[in-house]
């Protein structure tokens, strides 16, 4: 996979599932260090800093959405949040925390291994320091983008559902607003499953999103073809706290 | 008995109100009647008494050969006055006791030693009364022997329970009691109504709004211990719904554990049978906590593009291998909770597609109404199931759901989320076969 393998570290109190995720990301060729409560977080985190945190959301002492907030004003490093209780509010909460991504137990681990690829590759691909934005919702254009339950609201109110795949590729959009992807990019960026079958292609993708938000697919104002190189979505997001 | 009675309370209370007052006036007049006819055959027999003593002392006084004349002279149609030389024979008296108070009568004026007889008819003579009527005979001795006849008859008053007056004034009084009573049944009856509309509501919405607790003390009470039941069940239901969410949260760690262990397992079959068995209990484990939370989820009602919501439906189906045609169209936008309305179209399909092989969507706004109708061409739902597949749990067969890796609460689920926008959701079999669940959307 990687030439250096990418450093991970586990926060749980269940000891159990602290030693099996661990075995199973070794396995899966991750460098896995498991630590039960936020205090040896804190130490394990002095030895050196990990590519990517997974952190439980029911911690004893001090909580996995504190411990997020504060690893999140002191670095940029990926955060997965795990949760047992599963309702929205976590969600909500766990992203404008700043987490990266959210996961309900029980997960498969699988889906956890697929989304610690996406986060890692886009942490490598997109420039340093780029932080996407966490808030619930996201304004642009005459559109509001709600992150928690992934539909589009329009000015007058009316509810716009997203499918997953048009919801992914507009996150992609809106994360990295005003810059030229390329459909690699897009592609990487939506999908970090592997072996998933995806028979649309880009194109198709972004003809229906245009569709979705009303954008003219021959003059589009939003999402813009640049020839030979890709799509660019030339609007500057505009961020609700 | 119920045949005849009739079958609302107002009808039962009008009948017994109308009765009663027919009743009593009926014996009110018999009893009133009666006794005004006793007075006047009272006062008529003191009054012909006086006149018969007065006039027997004159005929004692006037010569023999003046008697008859005289007798003539003062004779009226209801007072004929006659004089014989000797008594008459036996008179039968059918009415002792009348006959008795003339007697005591005429004995006050005339003496002890008077001789006197006194017969009374109960029946008029028919020449001065039409009508029922009394016909007194009466004999007094002269003082040399010979007697002075009376005969009189006492009319009573004409009909009482036919005359005209009598009709008007007990239809004025039916009509009044109709009405009052009418009053009084929808002040009565009104509560009652609201309570079997709340009781009704009640059944769709647990959490509506509690009854006033206001009225007449007994409707008061009433609607108290309606309201006290409503927070009863619940409470009942809450308690039950925490346990039920409670016991599938718990069971999330143990299976995150074992989903683990089962990704490290070497044997590539046992590995894929035990996915397989994590992912039923998974599904099954949120399907029961979407259920329960769905139960209190309160979300407030937002415009939805339906045809939106039904192409992204669409394409996340194409994303893993289902099909799904849309049939129809509609500008109209949905009020509803767009997440409820969400899961409630995705459990119609997932249904659809376990058992139905080609499933379409058809979308209809006529009438006002927008219903979106999931079709596939399975098997369909015998009849008499129709209504048990909404109960949580509930499996038609368990073999055919076991198979398909059903949970039991997909249409339970579809059902209350359809509810929380205010929709219907119904089931059918489709005249070509398969079947239809219809989500009606009110505008």
């Amino acid at each position: 996979m990687n030439d250096t393998l990418s450093k991970v570290l586990i926060v749980d109190d269940d000891e159990e599932i602290r030693d099996l995720l661990s075995r199973y990301l070794k396995q899966h060729s991750y460098d896995v260090n498991a630590v039960a409560n936020g205090d040896e977080m804190r130490r394990a985190l002095e030895s050196g800093e990990p590519d990517i945190i997974i952190l439980d959301l029911m911690l004893p002492g001090d909580s996995g959405l504190t411990l997020c907030r504060d690893l999140r004003a002191r670095s940029d490093t990926p955060i997965i949040m795990l949760t047992a209780r599963g309702d929205e509010m976590d969600r909500i909460v766990g992203l404008e925390m700043g987490a990266d991504d959210y996961l309900p137990k029980p997960f498969n681990p699988r889906e956890l291994l697929a989304r610690m690829k996406v986060i890692l590759r886009r942490a490598r691909s997109m420039p340093k320091g780029h932080v996407p934005e966490q808030a619930r919702f996201i304004s642009f254009a005459s559109w509001r983008l709600d992150t928690v339950e992934r539909q589009l609201i329009s000015l007058e109110g009316v509810v716009v559902a997203l499918s997953a795949s048009e919801y992914r590729l507009l996150r992609v959009f809106l994360d990295y607003p005003n810059r030229v992807l390329s459909r690699d990019q897009l592609m990487d960026q939506m999908h970090g499953r592997q072996g998933e079958a995806f028979d649309r292609s880009i194109d198709v993708q972004i003809s229906r999103l245009r569709q979705r938000l009303g954008d003219d697919a021959r003059e589009p104002v939003l999402i813009k073809t640049v020839r030979q190189e890709g799509y660019i979505f030339s609007i500057n997001a505009m961020v609700e706290k | 008995m119920n045949r005849i009675l009739p079958k609302t309370l107002f009808g039962r209370m009008v009948l017994i109100m109308v009765l009663g007052l027919i009743i009593a006036q009926v014996l009110t007049t018999v009893i009133f009647y009666q006794e005004r006819a006793t007075f006047g055959s009272r006062t008529a027999a003191n009054h012909f008494g006086l006149r018969m003593a007065e006039t027997s002392r004159i005929f004692d006084r006037l010569p023999v050969d003046q008697r008859a004349g005289i007798a003539e002279e003062i004779s009226t149609p209801e007072f004929a006055v006659s004089i014989s030389g000797a008594a008459l024979g036996d008179v039968v008296s059918s009415n002792e006791e009348h006959a008795e108070i003339i007697a005591r009568g005429l004995r006050r004026h005339l003496g002890e030693t008077r001789p006197i007889r006194v017969a009374v008819a109960d029946q008029a003579d028919g020449e001065f009364f039409q009508n029922d009527g009394k016909t007194i005979l009466v004999q007094v001795g002269l003082r040399d022997g010979a007697w002075v006849t009376f005969k009189s008859s006492i009319g009573e008053p004409p009909g009482m329970l036919t005359s005209p007056r009598f009709l008007i004034s007990m239809s004025i009084r039916l009509m009044t009691v109709i009405v009052l009573s009418l009053l009084a049944v929808r002040l009565l009856t009104k509560p009652l109504q609201t309570l079997a509309i709340a009781a009704e509501a009640l059944g769709k919405d647990i959490h509506r709004p509690p009854l006033k607790e206001t009225g007449p003390l007994e409707v008061q009470r009433a609607a108290h211990a309606f309201n006290t039941m409503q927070k009863r069940l619940v409470d009942f239901i809450q308690e039950r719904t925490r346990i039920l969410a409670a016991v599938s949260h718990d069971l999330k760690t143990p299976i995150t554990r074992l989903r683990l262990r089962t990704e490290m397992l070497e044997d590539p079959k046992a590995r894929a049978k035990f996915t397989n068995d994590l992912e039923e209990m998974e599904a099954m484990v949120s399907a029961t906590l979407d259920f329960t939370r769905g139960l209190d989820r309160k979300e407030p009602l937002r415009d939805v593009d339906v045809m939106a919501l039904l192409e992204s439906l669409q394409a996340d189906a194409e994303e893993v291998g289902h099909a799904l045609t849309i049939v129809g169209k509609t500008e109209r936008l949905a009020k509803a909770d767009p997440q409820s309305l969400k899961r409630c179209l995705m459990n119609l399909l997932d249904n659809a597609w376990k058992y139905g092989g080609q499933v379409r969507v058809v979308v209809d706004d006529a009438d006002g109404r927008l219903r979106i109708a999931v079709r596939d061409d399975g098997p369909g739902i015998p009849e008499s199931e129709m209504e048990k597949v909404f109960e949580p749990f509930y499996r038609i067969e368990a073999s055919r759901n076991r198979a398909t890796g059903g949970t039991g609460l997909g249409l339970s689920i579809a059902r209350n989320c359809a509810r929380a926008s205010g929709g219907e959701l119904t089931l059918r079999n489709l005249p070509e076969g398969g079947l239809e669940a219809a989500l009606l959307l009110p505008p």
